[in-house]
């Protein structure tokens, strides 16, 4: 059975994936940041490196657009104790600067997360581009 | 009952009452609108705002409009102060086309901000915006 302890760190690994689309939808690279332990591993059209290698690309990504909303569905929680894998389906919509073109992307994000001192961290990333519209 | 277990079911009821909220919308049942919201709530719909007994007669007649409609809920974040919390919830709305066999419809993104209060009857919302993120109108096929 699952304890109460687990469903927490469910939920608290469910607000940390929300937090990081948040972040991102609200062009707060801080909270962005926090959303990853120093050094995670990253791999996704923005960056195959470092979290820090993506917080280098993420703004003059972001520019390109007048909005966006990362769109997730349920994300797939696995806890493990201080460890967890998630895997989350999300639609990302970018609306252009051109008056409102809207270009979709749907991806997932295949994370591994770790409890530390500061909560939950993703210390792994990989984006998973499934189609673009 | 532990306060991680009532945290969990404060935040599963706040899940819960904007979840009720929309498929409240959906299946035109505005005493259940109504229900999620305290009598003297304010909300600010971007396309209209006031206090929720005003705006509850802006939804219906919006809504009223088409033929039917869907919000998909997506992203949600609350956090609660004992009897008080704050959410946002990301929404994909579908809006269909009366008359249309072959499916027009108006897509709207929009990010509900809540402020929700405790009562006796349960958790409700006292403060609304709705920002709208995009919106797109979609024609018929072809």
């Amino acid at each position: 059975m699952t304890s109460a302890r687990d469903l927490a760190a469910a939920l608290a690994v469910c607000d940390l994936l929300y937090r990081y689309a948040r972040g991102v939808d609200r062009r707060d690279l801080d909270l962005v940041r926090s959303c990853f332990a120093p050094g995670a591993r990253y791999d996704g059209a923005l960056a195959s490196g470092t979290v820090a290698d993506m917080l280098a690309a993420l703004p003059a990504a972001m520019a390109r657009y007048a909005a966006t909303l990362h769109f997730m569905g349920e994300p797939a929680v696995t806890i493990d104790g201080d460890a967890a894998t998630s895997e989350t389906p999300t639609v990302a919509y970018h609306v252009l600067r051109d008056g409102g073109t809207l270009r979709t992307v749907a991806v997932r994000y295949v994370d591994r997360l770790e409890h530390g001192p500061d909560g939950w961290r993703i210390t792994a990333r990989r984006v998973l581009r499934c189609w673009e519209s | 009952m532990t306060e991680l277990l009532r945290e969990l079911a404060d935040r599963q009821a706040i899940r819960d009452l904007v979840t009720r909220y929309a498929c409240a919308v959906d299946r035109r049942d505005f005493d259940a609108v109504a229900a999620c919201f305290t009598p003297d709530a304010e909300t600010d719909y971007t396309f209209f705002a006031g206090p929720i007994a005003e705006v509850l007669e802006k939804i219906r007649a919006g809504v009223g409009g088409f033929a039917m409609t869907m919000h998909v809920l997506g992203n949600h974040l609350a956090e609660v102060r004992g009897d008080t919390a704050t959410s946002e919830t990301y929404a994909v709305c579908y809006h269909r086309r009366p008359g249309v066999p072959d499916g027009a419809q108006l897509v709207v993104a929009m990010r509900y901000l809540d402020e929700l209060v405790r009562t006796p009857a349960g958790w409700r919302i006292r403060r609304r915006r709705a920002t709208v993120e995009w919106q797109q109108h979609e024609p018929p096929r072809a």
